[in-house]
């Protein structure tokens, strides 16, 4: 069995009295997508340095293919890094960009060259090789970046919310081409963005922060479906919170204590139910159905294929349902009701500390 | 020189060691502190050491030891010396005026593109991008009694004797005009630009008339401007040198003096008392700008 | 405004104003490059270099270029060795009192020529260093060097960190970062320093005034010099080449900067 790629253990970093990172400890497989998920603010873009040496923990260690490499310099370890800003030097040309970290290492010319158009080809962009960042769009400074840091098969990617400086549309066409990239070349990566959607899709793994902290470690189908507190829970979107109180295998809802059923018991004690707005089901008939509550329609928005309801239950609750065109449309102030299919819904205990990971 | 991955919280570190804690800090301090030396050390040398030695020499008695003030009080308190200050203070506002005057409606121009906007603006900028010696001499030909001005005024018969220009009070207000307006007029330029177009737009369309527009809305924003440009103005007024040296004739505003009596009368003290009055006066001037920069920026 | 009476005046003041500010080098112009022009005329009579020939073999004009040259070149040196440490540190390092820091070196050119250059006048007579090359260039270096700093600084806080953090992850330690990032995003803030303190070296005046001798006349003072005894088209002809650094840097200057952006620093007379 391999080394694993990289181990970080019991990382803390601080600022003055601010610390940044609390006892981070991660182990990444060869060739595995890890992403780090949290706010701003969380630590994740400052244990994305400490990986690249530009800033040294107060404590703890960094291991690469088993070797320590905490005091080893940034220019040392051979990590290839994508930035949220692309980085592109502006008075080198495209092909020079790609090329420079292969001058660096004082590569052979004709390599240099055939390693730069083999790059630029992953990226397709061959055919802008003479050109200057300064006259290539977002999303084409973005794949020279990717290109850039991969020709000298790095140990490690690391990537920097590559896609918060581009427009919405080419997110995705740009997602897809980070994960056919690394596919190919089986690299090991360690992404940070704020995005869940980005972790979901890319992630074999994912770490959620906050405040300095791991909170959450897990593959992006577990954490999904099973937040360990509320924190993460509406940072994976989850439009729909409901405080309740979990007593003997059964939940109240806290509004108005009505039964709230729910798919498995949970600890006693003070909780918060979640579903998604595109679970709720709305319904005109009367048959009563577990989990039914009695709402009038508050506002709605057509979201282009759904639309979206905000809702507003007697007891001052308020609920969200994204429901797919082509149903009935309700209107403004008109009568329904909301069904929280128990399967559909989890419950986290409030103010739950957070487990660590890894 | 090492590089600096900067950081907003932590002080700026070379890569790869750890900046927070004192030895990092005092490390960095230290470097610091190196390279800043080899200019301190000249401006001490070179500047504030002959500065001192002027501060010194003015206040030293033309006989004898120990201190006195008398140089003080004969450039202040005598007529020749007030009659320097008043020239020059006298000059200086009445270029000022002019220039301010005449940088407004060019700033205003100058506000959209239109062709040879480009031109323009060189223009502008040449007086103080050349030597003012140059702009000086320049001046002089122009304005002599056989110069241009005078040749075209006198063959279209507007007047039967040539204008004297040069060397007269008149006519250094004009050659100040001529060489420090730029400096305004950027300043000027600038606060302009900085004018959120939309305040203008949003005048118009509520009904206001251009005219209104301009008097109710952006001269009152650009007041800030205009009095830092003033203040500029007037800065350079005040001490100019080689305009008055050349074209003052017997006008000698306060640099010249100076240089007159250190050079031909060879009174050292005297001299440097009255240039101390004057850099004491343009330092507080500097200063006016600056807070006038930081007042109009806070509003 | 498209009323005719208004684009009329406009047209006006634009002429106006073009003929008031272009004028008096125009005149420049004639005096060097013309001979026989006295009295009401408009132009010379006639067109020569003869000027040139006569300052070269009377003012010994090539000497004095050759000095201008060689003061504004030892400034720029100097300027630059001195400016260039101390506006990385001021523009990348968190330094105590740096306002007054910035002050202090700011401060040559706040305050008028005349009354530093008096002091320097002497200081330099006492330790020998006036009436020679060296000498001249360390008193322009003082004026220079703020101007240095200025454009300096504001080049190295605009240093994006990260490129040069770019640099590092991608292999270059930190002498091959300095030269590899550093040095060429550098660049062009570095020659516009150098570009200042040349010319400000080259077109000073007053302090060299103050502080030239018989064989370090420079070209500013040989115009005074010539002017003063009433050689006026020998002055204009020097003048004419005295013009030729400022204006071409006016050039370059307009093609990169608007005009409005320009007033860093606070220039002297």
């Amino acid at each position: 069995m391999s080394e694993p790629r990289l181990v970080l253990q019991h990382i803390d970093k601080h600022y003055g009295r601010l610390a940044v990172l609390s006892d981070i400890s991660l182990t990444v497989p060869r060739g595995h997508f890890l992403s780090l998920l949290g706010p701003s603010g969380c630590g994740k873009t400052t244990l994305l340095r400490v990986i690249t040496g530009t800033v040294t923990p107060d404590a703890g260690r960094v291991m690469v293919n088993g070797t320590d490499v905490t005091r080893v310099p940034a220019y040392r370890r051979n990590m290839g890094m994508v930035f949220q800003s692309f980085a592109l030097f502006p008075h080198l040309t495209v092909a020079d960009n790609v090329a420079f970290p292969l001058r660096v290492r004082a590569l052979a010319r004709e390599e240099q060259q055939k390693r730069v158009i083999e790059a630029l080809r992953m990226v397709h962009l061959e055919a802008l090789a003479e050109r200057y960042p300064r006259e290539l769009s977002g999303g084409q400074q973005q794949r020279v970046g990717l290109a850039r840091a991969i020709v000298y098969r790095p140990t490690i990617l690391l990537l920097d919310e590559p896609l918060s400086n581009l427009d919405a549309s080419l997110r995705e066409e740009m997602r897809l081409e980070i994960s056919q990239v690394t596919r190919a070349l089986e690299i090991t990566a360690v992404y940070v963005t704020h995005d869940q959607r980005e972790a979901l899709a890319l992630s074999d793994s994912i770490a959620v922060m906050k405040l300095g902290r791991i909170v959450q470690f897990g593959s992006p189908e577990a954490i999904y479906a099973a937040p360990v507190n509320d924190f993460i829970a509406r940072f994976l979107g989850y439009a729909n919170e409901l405080p309740v109180v979990v007593g003997d295998g059964a939940a109240r809802i806290e509004a108005d204590g009505s039964t709230l059923h729910i798919p498995a018991p949970a600890p006693n004690g003070p909780a918060t139910a979640f579903i998604h707005a595109n679970a709720v089901v709305l319904e005109t008939s009367g048959a009563p159905a577990p989990n039914r509550l009695a709402c009038t329609v508050t506002d709605l928005a057509f979201m282009g294929d759904s639309v979206e309801y905000v809702l507003r239950h007697k007891a001052g609750l308020q609920l969200k349902a994204r429901v797919p065109v082509g149903g009935a449309i309700h209107g403004r102030g008109a009568a329904i009701w909301a069904v929280l299919p128990p399967d559909k819904l989890i419950v986290v205990p409030r103010d739950a500390g957070p487990p660590s990971a890894g | 020189m090492t590089a600096a991955a900067r950081r907003p919280e932590v002080a700026l570190a070379p890569a790869g060691t750890a900046a927070t804690g004192p030895p990092g800090q005092l490390r960095h301090l230290l470097l610091g502190g190196l390279l800043v030396c080899p200019l301190l050390l000249f401006l001490a040398a070179v500047f504030y050491y002959p500065l001192a030695y002027t501060v010194v020499q003015s206040v030293t008695p033309s006989a004898g030891g120990g201190w006195t003030l008398a140089h003080y009080a004969a450039f202040l308190g005598s007529r020749e010396g007030l009659g320097v200050l008043v020239l020059t203070l006298g000059l200086s506002l009445a270029a000022t005026l002019l220039s301010v005057v005449l940088s407004l409606p060019l700033a205003l121009l100058l506000r959209r593109r239109f062709p040879g906007r480009r031109a323009l603006q060189f223009l502008m900028m040449l007086p103080i991008t050349i030597p003012s010696l140059v702009g000086a001499l320049g001046l002089l030909i122009l304005y002599d009694r056989t110069g241009w001005l005078n040749v075209v005024v006198l063959k279209l018969g507007l007047l039967s004797q040539p204008l004297a220009i040069d060397y007269t009070i008149p006519g250094l207000v004009l050659f100040y005009v001529w060489m420090f307006f730029p400096y305004g007029a950027l300043v000027i330029m600038s606060g302009l630009g900085a004018i959120d177009p939309a305040v203008e737009e949003a005048g118009l369309v509520m009904g206001a008339k251009p005219r209104v527009v301009f008097f109710r809305l952006m001269l009152p924003l650009l007041r800030s401007s205009l009095w830092a440009g003033a203040v500029m103005i007037f800065l350079q007024c005040f001490g100019a040198f080689s305009v008055p040296l050349i074209a003052g004739g017997n006008w000698q505003p306060i640099g010249v003096r100076i240089y007159t009596v250190a050079n031909v009368f060879l009174d050292w003290p005297q001299a440097s008392a009255m240039a101390v009055v004057m850099g004491i006066i343009q330092a507080g001037l500097v200063v006016a700008y600056q807070a006038i920069g930081r007042g109009g920026r806070a509003a | 405004m498209r009323n005719l009476p208004w684009v009329l005046a406009r047209a006006v003041l634009v002429a106006g104003f073009v003929l008031f500010i272009s004028l008096p080098l125009v005149m420049i112009l004639l005096e060097a490059f013309g001979a026989n022009w006295f009295g009401m005329r408009m132009l010379p009579a006639e067109w020569t270099l003869r000027w040139f020939g006569w300052a070269a073999r009377t003012v010994d004009l090539v000497g004095v270029l050759i000095n201008t040259a060689e003061i504004a070149l030892l400034t720029t040196g100097l300027a630059l060795v001195v400016s260039l440490p101390a506006a990385w540190a001021i523009a990348r390092y968190r330094l105590p009192l740096k306002p007054i820091l910035i002050g202090v070196i700011l401060f040559p050119r706040m305050i008028p020529e005349i009354t530093f250059a008096l002091g320097v006048a002497r200081i330099f007579y006492d330790v020998h260093l006036t009436n020679t090359v060296i000498g001249i260039a360390l008193a322009h270096v003082m004026l220079a060097a703020p101007f240095a700093v200025v454009v300096l600084v504001s080049t190295f806080e605009g240093l994006d960190s990260r490129l040069l953090e770019a640099g590092t992850v991608m292999g270059c330690g930190p002498l091959g970062l300095f030269r590899r990032v550093t040095l060429p995003l550098a660049l062009p803030g570095i020659v516009a320093a150098a570009l200042f303190s040349f010319l400000a070296s080259y077109n000073d005046f007053v302090l060299t005034l103050m502080v030239y001798g018989a064989d370090t006349v420079t070209l500013p003072v040989q115009t005074y010099l010539s002017l003063g005894n009433g050689y006026l088209s020998v002055a204009g002809a020097i003048s004419t080449i005295l013009l030729v650094p400022s204006l071409l840097f006016l050039v370059a200057m307009l093609r990169m900067v608007r005009p409005e952006n320009l007033l860093g620093g606070l220039k002297g007379a």
